[in-house]
């Protein structure tokens, strides 16, 4: 039971299950399954489809529980913020208590399924992706350095992990490198969110970089991680876990991405500049990443069957 | 802020502390809707133990065969 108080003259009503879905992040949970998915389909091995579906299962919903949690402590944060301001916490839908309980049910159910249903290396690999993203990024970094988004995009990072060890059963290069590949990923697609709403970001005091390190820098370290992440998607082509078609697009894809870069980098924006090029690499880098892992698994598939 | 219904003027100073009509419509309503989707979810998830623990089977068997 959420009600804080008791029926009377002052009723607090149970939260909607809708509030409950909206804490697990939804929107985030997509991009995270997807790349579970697509981590998963690209390891070399069967998985039977029953266990498959349990482990995606399980990475969405330890990524639920994390947002959850994450929701918990930051429920004052996002009441400052006009991005997070209707979430449920900040606008008074539910009372905290029942956000931190649905959480932590969430995160421990998901490593227990996964390890008793799939196996217990992914499991181990999923709680310290939620505790790395609820309690590293989220209560450590996030409040204290301007790197929040470099280090806390590890936990981003984790579900294609997860998924290739699903069904392998140990980690080798490769998901390193997927894991590698999020990771590089994350602060030019973050840093170009920041840049455009970095007034909500210091109105609740987070140092996000261009608050803390300004837009020049900001811009700058945008264009060397769109660079350097060039290189890191092409390795799994170079050592051989991928095909050509993997190759050939994730090259084509990163280098639109650094020309995307490159234009939110190398300018400077007037104080009412409509912030187009940001916005458009944030969209971008959005579709860059579904299209680079759908192109990992298409290629994993067309290997199997011979077509390349 | 919680999520409060205010009181009616049946409610009020002296009056019996009942909920209105409109209030227990809105509590049963949303608890009713939990219910359900608490229903969906265990239900799903029994059905998903069933599936796991056949397939862990069927391998287990096939693989002493």
């Amino acid at each position: 039971m959420d009600s804080a108080k008791p029926l009377g003259s002052d009723v607090a009503l149970p939260a909607e299950w809708r509030d409950f879905f909206a804490l697990t992040k939804p929107r985030v949970m997509t991009l995270v399954i997807f790349s579970g998915l697509c981590g998963l389909l690209a390891a070399p091995g069967t998985i039977h489809p029953v266990i498959a579906f349990t482990a995606i299962l399980c990475i969405a919903v330890g990524a639920g529980g994390a947002a959850a949690l994450n929701q918990w402590w930051e429920a004052d944060i996002d009441g400052g913020m006009k991005r997070t301001a209707a979430r449920p916490l900040p606008a008074g839908r539910m009372d905290r208590t029942s956000a931190r309980d649905f959480g932590v049910a969430l995160s421990a159910a998901s490593v227990m399924i996964m390890g008793l249903g799939v196996n217990w290396l992914a499991a181990g690999i999923l709680a310290f992706s939620i505790f790395y993203y609820a309690w590293i990024y989220t209560v450590w970094l996030k409040p204290r350095t301007p790197q929040n988004i470099v280090i806390g995009g590890g936990a981003g990072a984790f579900p294609p992990m997860i998924g290739w060890v699903a069904v392998t059963g140990d980690i080798t290069l490769m998901p390193v490198l997927l894991f590698a590949i999020i990771f590089m990923w994350t602060p030019p697609h973050f840093w170009a969110l920041a840049l455009f709403v970095q007034t909500d970001y210091a109105k609740v005091g987070i140092p996000m970089m261009p608050v803390v390190a300004g837009e020049k820098s900001t811009r700058r370290q945008i264009l060397i991680y769109a660079i350097l992440l060039l290189p890191v998607t092409l390795a799994p082509w170079w050592i051989g876990g991928t095909g050509a078609i993997y190759g050939w697009s994730a090259l084509v894809l990163g280098l639109i991405f650094v020309a995307f870069s490159a234009k939110v980098g190398l300018r400077d924006a007037a104080p009412d500049d409509t912030m187009r090029p940001e916005k458009r690499l944030f969209a971008y880098s959005i579709l860059y990443l579904f299209v680079l892992f759908g192109v990992l698994a298409g290629d994993r598939i067309a290997t199997v069957q011979g077509w390349q | 802020m919680m999520n409060n219904v205010q009181d009616n003027a049946a409610n009020g100073a002296g009056a019996p502390d009942r909920l209105s009509k409109a209030q227990t419509d809105l509590y049963r309503t949303r608890q009713r809707g939990r219910n359900k989707v608490l229903g969906i979810v265990l239900g799903s998830l029994a059905i998903l133990f069933f599936a796991i623990s056949i397939v862990k089977i069927a391998a287990q068997t096939g693989g002493a065969h």
